[in-house]
């Protein structure tokens, strides 16, 4: 690959991500994709394959809804990068379910930069503020190299002027959060996944945050904890630590994207300028309008080194004013008795 | 009395496989609203698949793998019509009582076969009322049989059979080969835990794959019903497919290639397969292999045995079709 190539359009990536949020973007969203869907196209095995066997001559895409998209499976069956291993500063990997069979996807990064521009922008627009704790109901980086969540977080707990993580050997320390929670004097963020949050509020009825603290509460359940829907775990989390509901921020990201929605309330979720979404239709994969439902399909500007365009089995609407509204994960094909269903890789 | 009762099952199946019989009749009739498969596909099942016509040494062994119990229960699966009546030779195997609790989505074989038995201790039943000390066969998914074990006595005596792939080994891949996976890929749609939904090939599995491609473009029987879900799934299939290798769908069936498999994505299970090389086998669970089909016995098919060796055997074009002579998962 061109590590040169590479580096410029990481740059060109960036500047946008800062420029777009400041409302003067001088590059045009459909070009950058463009010019980053070329460059995969010729450096990344599996972006190259999909274009040729959906006919796609990179050198005529004009318009990013034309890149075929990367289903989320195909990051568990191929390295899906530009680069050799050997130059990995990071590999993501997903997290599984606790059933355990399934490989992993995996989503290698030769540099970390403009995710952890793309995070720190969005995340300082929809969810930190200055001088708050940072508590994390999720391993730290140490205990959890490959998690991009973490890896996020670490970069958020960063910014702040405490920090502390709670998480050990996949269990959650009630007791030691409880502990860091009542000795707090100034607002904290308190971040986690749902199973987490669930897990927390199983045994805790009450552990009181101080006035303008919030929560980033992400993910599905993933067989670890009970389920619980959206709402209910909302009111949940805000009755336990004494907050609105309103400082309960939703966060969605995966593995195989560089970049997160956010959601406040019970509004949908926000995506920054440099990830666009749509709704697909299931069975021809092509866009839909607002307001109907639909997979998502996401252009990721960030995903400079693998795959910009990324299709996942998440059903979602697209509504009018552009926010995204999560409706769970697409069923597959219709399970019937001892036939393995679709998600099950079979390597030992 | 024990043969009687196995061989009574199989008179019922008989007439079930006679479309002059009544009761066959009915099958046709209510079968393709039930299974899923096209009229095409329903009488193939009853006219190919079902097992009318057992071996006495077949008979034998499917004694001989029976255990004595006071009341055999049995909770069926949907996914392959005629499989009631193995079911139900096995559970007379055991006991001259049987409860059977017939698939909600395919109950038709199950209700049939007990009517032409007409015996009073032999009953379909909507609920599982196993007790202590008796017997429990369970067929479908590995969910749903941890939560039916679960949830009875844990002194009932359950043998359950779960999730389980067919894999047909090809070691000298021409047209002929590729004809008869076609076949067991056609039956019932490719859904039950025998169908080939792994093709391991010598050679380029490219070009074997569009041998198959082409076999099952050519194959008579249309594929069954596909609802939105299933289209969707072949979908999402298809494409990741497209990015690791390659996927020729056809309007029946779908066939996926990887030259170069790091782990094996199963289709759906729609009459659809994928084809790997010979390094295939090295990334197959083998505790999922149910039947080996094979087309003479190669250096593949060797290498595959031996790491499945309480998998089935069959050749090519019979690997939906295995000997009455116990239950068809022998894991």
């Amino acid at each position: 690959m061109s590590a040169a190539t590479s580096d410029a359009l990481h740059t060109r990536v960036q500047q946008f991500i800062s420029e777009s949020l400041r409302g003067t973007t001088r590059e045009d969203f459909d070009v950058l994709a463009c010019d980053i869907a070329r460059f995969q196209a010729k450096h990344v095995e599996a972006v190259g394959r999909l274009m040729a066997a959906r006919g796609i001559d990179p050198a005529k895409l004009t318009d990013p809804a034309a890149i075929p998209a990367m289903p989320t499976d195909a990051f568990r069956l191929r390295r899906i990068a530009a680069h050799p291993e050997a130059q990995d500063e990071r590999c993501f990997i997903t997290s599984g379910t606790t059933g355990g069979r399934e490989r992993r996807g995996r989503h290698p990064m030769r540099s970390t930069r403009t995710y952890t521009h793309a995070a720190l922008a969005w995340g300082r627009r929809m969810l930190l503020t200055d001088d708050v704790a940072f508590i994390g109901l999720v391993a730290d980086e140490n205990a959890a190299p490959s998690s991009s969540l973490t890896f996020m977080l670490a970069r958020f707990a960063e910014q702040l002027p405490q920090q502390s993580w709670h998480v050990t050997n996949d269990m959650l320390d009630v007791e030691e959060l409880a502990r860091v929670v009542r000795r707090l004097t100034t607002p904290a963020l308190v971040a986690g996944t749902s199973f987490a949050f669930v897990y927390l509020c199983d045994r805790v009825s009450r552990l009181p945050l101080p006035a303008g603290s919030r929560v980033m509460q992400t993910g599905g359940f993933k067989g670890r904890s009970r389920q619980v829907d959206a709402d209910t775990l909302r009111q949940s989390i805000a009755s336990c630590f004494d907050i609105d509901t309103s400082a309960v921020i939703g966060e969605y990201g995966m593995t195989e994207l560089s970049s997160q929605l956010y959601q406040h309330g019970d509004a949908g979720y926000h995506a920054p300028p440099w990830l666009r979404v749509h709704a697909v239709d299931p069975e021809t994969l092509a866009t839909l309008p607002t307001g109907q439902r639909g997979l998502a399909r996401f252009v990721d500007l960030a995903n400079v080194d693998s795959s910009v365009a990324v299709q996942t089995a998440d059903l979602i609407v697209v509504d009018d004013d552009g926010t995204i509204e999560l409706l769970g994960r697409a069923p597959g094909a219709t399970p019937r008795g001892c036939s393995l269903a679709i998600e099950h890789l079979v390597s030992p | 009395m024990t043969r009687a009762r196995v061989m009574a099952v199989v008179a019922a199946g008989r007439r079930i496989a006679d479309p002059q019989d009544p009761l066959g009749a009915e099958a046709r009739q209510r079968l393709p609203l039930a299974s899923g498969l096209s009229v095409a596909g329903v009488e193939l099942a009853l006219s190919h698949h079902l097992e009318t016509d057992p071996s006495d040494d077949d008979i034998d062994a499917l004694l001989a793998s029976a255990e004595p119990s006071p009341r055999c229960h049995v909770v069926l699966a949907s996914n392959v019509c005629i499989a009631p009546l193995r079911a139900l030779a096995c559970a007379v195997a055991s006991s001259a009582s049987v409860r059977l609790k017939p698939s909600r989505r395919d109950p038709v074989v199950a209700e049939l076969l007990v009517r032409a038995l007409s015996e009073p201790d032999i009953l379909v039943t909507e609920t599982i009322g196993a007790r202590s000390g008796e017997a429990l066969h369970l067929y479908g998914s590995d969910e749903a049989i941890a939560e039916v074990t679960a949830s009875v006595d844990p002194e009932v005596r359950v043998t359950s059979h779960g999730h389980g792939i067919g894999v047909a080994v090809v070691d000298w891949p021409d047209r002929r080969a590729a004809e008869a996976i076609a076949e067991d890929l056609v039956a019932f749609d490719g859904r039950g835990c025998l169908s080939p939904r792994v093709v391991i090939a010598s050679g380029d599995p490219e070009r074997f794959g569009e041998l198959l491609h082409q076999a099952l473009g050519h194959h008579p029987i249309a594929r069954g019903r596909c609802d939105h879900h299933d289209r969707a799934a072949l979908q999402r299939y298809g494409r990741t497919m497209e990015a690791v290798g390659r996927w020729l769908q056809g309007p029946h069936h779908g066939v996926a290639c990887d030259p170069d498999p790091e782990a094996i994505a199963l289709p759906p299970p729609l009459r659809s397969t994928i084809v790997v090389p010979a390094n295939g086998i090295a990334h197959l669970d083998p505790t999922l292999v149910t039947t080996i089909g094979h087309d003479g016995g190669g250096e593949l098919f060797q290498q595959l045995a031996e790491r499945c060796p309480r998998a089935r055997r069959a050749a090519l074009g019979d690997m939906q079709r295995p000997p009455l002579d116990g239950p068809v998962d022998r894991r």
